[in-house]
Order: C-alpha cells, then structure tokens, then sequence
C-alpha cells in the first residue's frame, strides 16, 4: 500500500492558503461594514460621544463652582476659570456636533420639490456651527472668569435670539418634508399595485381598490397643504417647540390618513 | 569519612557528545512518529482538506463579487439590470410596502429625535 498518497506539505499549503483567504474575508467584510456608516449615522455616534464628554466635565465645573462660591478664594476662583474654560469649550463643541447632525438630518430627507428651503436650511445650521467655532476661540483667549461669564451670557442670548428659533424652523420643515416624503411614496406605491390589473380577482375589486385609493390620496393632499400652509405663515425668528409640534400634528393628519392604505396595500401586494 | 562514603557509589557519567547523540535520537524518533501518521492520514484529516479547498473557493467567489473594480463584467450586469427595474419583484414591492408602513407607524416627531443639548450657561457664580 502507498503510504505517500497526501504529502504532508500539501495538507499544509492547502490549510496556510484557506486560512490566509478565511482572514482576507473576515477583514474584508469588516472594512466593508465600518465604512458603511452613513454620515447620518457618523453625526449621531459624533454627537453622542460630545455628549458623553459634556456630562463629565459638566460634573468637574459643578464641583468647581460649588466650592468658589463656598469659599471665594483665589485658589478656588482660578479652579473655577479653569474648569469654567474647560465647560465653554466642550459646550460649544457639543453644539457644533449637534448642528451637524441637525444638518444630517436634512441631509436624510427628500427635498425634491424644495431644495431651495433645503439648502437655506443648511446654512443656518453652518452659520450656528461657525459661531460656536469663534465661541471656542473666545474662550481660549479668555484671561479671567469674568472673561467667560460674559462669553456665557452672549452663548445664551444668541441662542434664545436667534438659533433656537433657527433650529426649530428647521426642525419644522422636516416634520413637513418627512410627511411629503410619505406621501409621495403612497402615490408611487399606489401607481405600481394598480399597475397590475390582472392581479384582482375581477375588474370591480380592483375599482373598489382603486375609489379608496384616490379618496386616501384626496385627503391626505388636503392635510399636507394645509401643514405646507401653516408653516408658510409661521414668523420664522419667533418659532418655538410649540409650533413645530403644531406643524407635527398637521403631518400626523396625513400620516392618519396615509394609514388607511395599509390593508389596502397589504392586500394587493399579497396579489402581485 | 562522609567524603569516602559520598563518592564511593559514585559513576562519572557518559561523556557529552554521547548524551548528545541520544537526545537527537530521541527526538528524531518522536518526528518520524508524527510525520508517519500525517503521511497516511486519516478520514478526518481528508475532511478538513475539503472543507479548507471549500473556504477557500467561497472567500475566493466573494471576493470576487464584492470587488468594484468589474470592467469586464460590467457590461453584462448593465444588460441584466434593466430588465430587474423595470418590473419590480414581489419581494421588493414587499419590502417598499413594509418599509411604508413603518414610516408611517413612527409617531417620534424631530423635537425628540433632535431635542437640544441642555447646557447651563449661567455662569455669574452666585448662590442659587
């Protein structure tokens, strides 16, 4: 009987090459995962992350704080404007991230029928982030606490003047742009189940489809009109969560309405 | 006294090019054992050749699939994909509707999903 049959060297080459392969893979499909992260998803783990950063010096400058006010010392005065520096600056830091990932939101969403509005909308979002930038150089330059107390009291009348009426603006016409967004994907939907007729058992059931279809659409166009209207009429320096929860609840009449078409959709996709 | 009992029962031991000899031999026999039984393998070595050549073809195809450099084969895949777009599969519409629905059934509005930071910007270190 041969003994030679299956040299050792060829068992090796085979299981060295399988496992060099194996290895490739492996790091193929991770690298392939990793650089999947849609900037989306890299703005929220960024902001995420600043805001993790923000709870533990926020808890060094509350410590800080508590003990100049106990003992008003030089000591615990310079204690207090180093960490207070330390709090602007990652404070701002955590603005910007937020801004970018306001703006990634935006970004996200379909704007087909208002790029304009999308692209005004970004730059407020760009014009914050900028400021919170020139915030930081502020505050590096910043020689005493009573520097970084009046960075601190223009930070708060910046964002109660102008960027957080801004933002919510925004935040606006993203509930709006989302709600368009729906129901133009009922619209496509509706078109490409209607399109196959011979899937309905008769031609009166795909009519009846068809009716409830075109009553969902007619109303759910008068709900997002009406939300278009409401925020074409909103005074864009003064808005709050409140008007933007009224702009919500206008696009959740659409989505009610948009609902409808769930079994309907259902039913026929099961027919396709 | 203790010295002569000592070395009495003592033998001087072999010299070094012997013991040398012997651990060479020793250790040659215990490779000629090993290598004898991967040169008459057994069934479950034969297996894990197999499946060694099976990894090596699927990582080998995959990779192949993933690279996105296929010139030769683009124009090929362009004559195929038009024919998948312009009638969408069951599983797609499904997959479009489901997504639909889904969208529809998130009640999260974006003051939640982008809620600000909240940052305590008074800083005039007076006693609250």
């Amino acid at each position: 009987m041969p003994r030679n049959q299956y040299p050792v060297s060829c068992i090796k080459y085979f299981v060295s090459i399988a496992l060099v392969f194996a290895a490739v893979y492996l790091l193929h499909t991770t690298n392939n995962v990793l650089l999947a992260a849609s900037p989306l998803e890299t703005a929220q783990s960024d902001y995420n992350f600043q805001s993790s950063q923000f709870r533990n010096v926020k808890e060094r400058f509350a410590n800080a704080k508590a003990a100049y006010i106990s003992f008003k010392t030089a000591a615990s005065k310079d204690q207090a404007f180093s960490t207070s520096k330390e709090y602007l600056t990652q404070a701002s830091t955590l603005y910007i991230a937020y801004y970018a990932l306001v703006k990634e939101y935006g970004n996200s969403l379909d704007w087909s029928d208002k790029s304009d509005v999308h692209t005004k909308l970004a730059t407020t979002m760009d014009d914050a982030s900028t400021y919170f930038l020139q915030v930081k150089d502020a505050v590096t330059r910043a020689q005493t606490l009573e520097d970084l107390t009046k960075i601190a009291a223009d930070i708060d009348k910046n964002l109660k003047d102008k960027f957080d009426p801004q933002t919510y603006y925004t935040l606006a016409n993203y509930e709006l742009a989302s709600g368009k967004q729906l129901y133009r994907q009922f619209l496509e939907l509706a078109q490409k189940l209607g399109e196959s007729k011979q899937s309905f058992a008769n031609s009166s059931t795909l009519l009846n489809w068809q009716t409830e279809i075109d009553d969902i659409k007619a109303k759910s166009t008068i709900s997002i009109n009406s939300a278009q209207d409401q925020l074409d009429h909103m005074p864009q320096t003064r808005v709050n969560t409140g008007e933007v929860e009224q702009i919500k609840k206008a696009v959740d009449g659409t989505k009610k309405e948009l609902l409808r078409a769930k079994p309907l959709f259902l039913e026929a996709a099961k027919l396709f | 006294m203790e010295t002569e009992i000592l070395t009495s029962n003592y033998q001087p031991p072999p010299p070094f090019k012997d013991r040398l000899a012997q651990k060479v031999a020793a250790i040659k026999s215990k490779l000629a054992l090993a290598v004898s039984g991967l040169k008459s393998p057994k069934s479950l070595t034969i297996i894990t050749l197999v499946i060694a050549a099976v990894v090596v073809m699927i990582s080998f195809m995959a990779l192949q699939n993933r690279s996105p450099k296929t010139s030769e084969r683009a124009p090929q895949a362009e004559v195929q994909v038009p024919k998948v777009n312009s009638t969408p599969t069951v599983s797609t519409i499904n997959q479009n509707v489901n997504q639909f629905i889904s969208k529809l059934e998130d009640n999260q509005g974006f003051t939640q999903k982008l809620s600000k930071p909240i940052v305590d910007l008074d800083l005039s270190f007076q006693k609250e």
